[in-house]
């Protein structure tokens, strides 16, 4: 019993990485439309910005997490503003095809800057030693995620459903055009979304670098794992990309521990299409009205 | 016609002629004679050899092929400026095979017949290199590996492989097996890798333990590019066992070390080749202090370099490159230093042919950097014996006391 208990913190422990790059996903489509391809990039940006902060402008933990939330801020601004807006309104195949290219283009540009080297990435706290509750293990750093995926997550909601940007941003997603009507300012409402998306993307890329062995250039391999759970949870609900994330993670720990290591890819995506057959929309998402 | 091209005062048929005649065949003879001593064998001319270098230079082990390219590019350099061999400067081309059999396959074709390669050098990932053997026993190219650790290379013999890098996947595993039963005395030895190729080294430890009738405790898999391997962890901590191989590349390994220690499993790591790296201790910290892993370099340590070989390596290769260099560089330089010996061995009239005998006749041939090397017309894997390091703490690694040869198994004094 011990063992499934563990099993399932650990569970909540790697979901809350997935919950955190669900959020990014389902963030950006849910206030402009379009699906990411990119938010593995960014999060690897984000994790290469706080390493420099760090090693070379040697400054702390903290202090290099809110330099590097400008950078990323501005770099999001800069993304919207040179590449996205331009193509916001053409067909969902060429936005795909413009953020993988985009994707690609970064993860190039990594290579050639800092090589395929892999740095190790410091703990928010010391040396994150585990702590025992009973028989059961967690670390700072974990609870440290789930605590802040649980605090954006809210703060998302709160935001999305109670502030007038925040209801502006809703319905620029639901219709550009009559949003304009209304006197919306759709470009202000796109650049503000794709500063948020980086400030989240570089959140999550300081916090998950020491746990995916380190920042590399192809550390954002791991927002697969966030694209599943957003679309588990439901790509247009933010409670629903976190629950994905952590049900994502459980999933996994148990197919892994009670069933098959080898299969335990297998077993959640044969559950991932299962659940999306009875219930297409997601666990938490909602039928939308187009199609594209 | 013909007189528009002979001498008027020449008469057809007289004396003269014929000599001229005697004198023209001659020289067209001796032309057609050195040019096509040169235009039969491919890559060799008057005063160069072209040398391809097929290894992994994009993909998700692109790292290992700059490394790869840069140890022997270092000694072929060397090797120039000296005058060459036989008086034959190298020209080495790289292709890549970007960690994939077809990619492999292509660029070894365009290396074998646009660039007209003599022979071929390197590898890389193992899958791209096994990939890349019909090709090579069809077109009869000599292949001197020297990095990858499949014994698929050389078993069954292929008779113009050589293969003397890593440590292969089979002696890999009976020495990890040796040790842990022999050496560390373990009674319980789990194990975690990746899967493909490279976690082919499975099967052979199996195999290895039969000899001591033990089984695997605990066997754990996972797939690139996973990044939680907590499952597979807590069941290793369930079984409990005294040594746990470790067969991933460095990332992997560095999640799979943090997420032990997070999850309280404490064991003996016992990691190959893969892991025996610098990075993999700059990478790991001191989650990798203690960590037991192959070493391919005979008894030299590149950050404490022994032999005149290994210090004019290290020297040169920080000069030219600007950084410390590790076992893959080394590996390398090591490789050209054992292709080039051969070639000299074959002498002035160099033939893909000659090149085979001549590397065939090599015996525990000192290249001051791996463990000797020999050939047999009957064995083509060339390392003599391997060792073991332990990382120690200041990411310092240092030699364990057994040896493991081919053969002979573990030498424990």
């Amino acid at each position: 019993m011990d063992l499934f208990f563990q099993q399932i913190i650990s569970g909540i422990a790697s979901g809350s990485l997935y919950a955190l790059i669900a959020l990014g996903f389902t963030l950006i489509y849910k206030a402009t439309d379009i699906l990411n391809f990119m938010q593995g990039e960014l999060i690897m940006i984000g994790a290469y910005a706080g390493f420099t902060c760090i090693t070379l402008l040697k400054l702390s933990y903290f202090s290099a997490f809110l330099v590097t939330l400008v950078i990323s801020g501005l770099i999001g601004i800069m993304l919207e503003r040179i590449f996205i807006r331009s193509i916001i309104r053409s067909s969902i195949t060429i936005i795909i095809m413009v953020t993988v290219a985009l994707g690609i283009i970064f993860r190039s540009m990594a290579r050639n800057i800092v090589g395929d080297d892999v740095y190790r990435f410091p703990y928010a706290f010391g040396n994150n030693e585990p702590i025992h509750l009973g028989y059961i293990l967690i670390t700072p750093q974990s609870i440290f995620i789930i605590v802040i995926s649980v605090l954006i997550m809210s703060l998302l909601y709160s935001f999305f459903k109670f502030t007038r940007i925040g209801k502006a941003m809703r319905a620029t997603q639901q219709s550009q055009k009559t949003a304009k009507l209304m006197g919306i300012n759709t470009g202000f409402i796109y650049s503000l979304t794709w500063a948020i998306n980086s400030l989240l993307t570089a959140t999550t890329g300081i916090m998950i670098a020491p746990l995916v062995g380190g920042i590399s250039p192809e550390m954002g391999w791991v927002a697969v794992k966030g694209f599943t759970a957003a679309i588990l949870g439901g790509f247009t609900s933010l409670p629903g990309s976190v629950v994905g994330g952590f049900l994502l993670g459980v999933l996994e720990n148990l197919s892994g521990g009670y069933i098959s290591s080898s299969f335990k890819d297998i077993i959640v995506f044969l559950i991932l299409i299962a659940a999306l057959v009875f219930k297409p929309t997601g666990l938490f998402g909602k039928k939308s009205g187009r199609k594209v | 016609m013909v007189h528009l091209f002979c001498p008027k005062n020449i008469i057809i048929g007289g004396r003269k002629m014929k000599i001229f005649r005697i004198v023209i065949l001659g020289l067209v003879i001796c032309l057609i004679f050195i040019g096509t001593s040169y235009s039969q064998v491919p890559g060799v001319a008057k005063d160069t050899i072209k040398i391809g270098m097929i290894t992994t230079m994009s993909g998700p082990a692109g790292w290992m092929g700059k490394m790869i390219k840069t140890g022997a590019e270092l000694y072929f350099d060397e090797l120039n400026q000296a005058g060459g061999v036989n008086g034959r400067k190298i020209v080495m081309i790289t292709g890549d095979d970007e960690c994939t059999a077809s990619k492999a396959i292509s660029s070894t074709k365009r290396l074998i017949e646009r660039n007209q390669v003599f022979t071929l050098l390197g590898g890389g990932c193992s899958v791209a290199v096994v990939g890349m053997i019909p090709l090579i026993d069809e077109t009869g190219i000599p292949f001197y590996s020297s990095i990858s650790a499949s014994e698929r290379l050389v078993v069954p013999l292929h008779k113009t492989v050589f293969h003397a890098g890593n440590v292969r996947f089979d002696h890999a595993s009976e020495f990890m097996v040796d040790m842990a039963v022999k050496f560390f005395k373990a009674k319980k030895i789990g194990y975690i890798g990746i899967t493909g190729e490279y976690g082919a080294v499975l099967k052979f430890l199996e195999k290895g333990l039969n000899k001591y009738q033990m089984k695997m405790v605990s066997v754990e898999t996972y797939n690139l590019p996973d990044t939680d391997m907590s499952s597979q962890i807590l069941k290793l901590k369930a079984a409990d066992p005294e040594v746990t191989i470790l067969q991933s590349y460095v990332k992997d390994a560095a999640i799979i070390l943090r997420q032990a220690k997070d999850l309280g499993f404490k064991t003996l790591w016992m990691g190959g080749t893969a892991v025996a790296t610098g990075d993999f201790m700059k990478v790991t910290g001191n989650d990798s202090v203690g960590v037991v892993m192959l070493w391919s370099l005979g008894e030299e340590l590149p950050e404490n370099p022994r032999s005149p070989q290994m210090v004019n390596f290290i020297t040169k290769y920080k000069n030219k490159y600007g950084y410390q260099p590790d076992f893959v560089e080394a590996l390398s330089y090591a490789g050209a230093i054992v292709l080039t010996e051969g070639i000299k061995r074959a002498g002035k009239d160099l033939t893909r042919e000659k090149l085979i005998g001549a590397l065939e006749t090599l015996r525990e041939f000192p290249t001051g950097i791996t463990a000797p090397i020999t050939f047999t017309k009957d064995n083509h894997f060339g390392i003599s014996y391997y060792k073991m390091v332990q990382v120690k703490p200041g990411s310092r690694r240092e030699f364990l006391e057994p040896k493991w040869a081919p053969g002979k198994g573990l030498v424990i004094k």
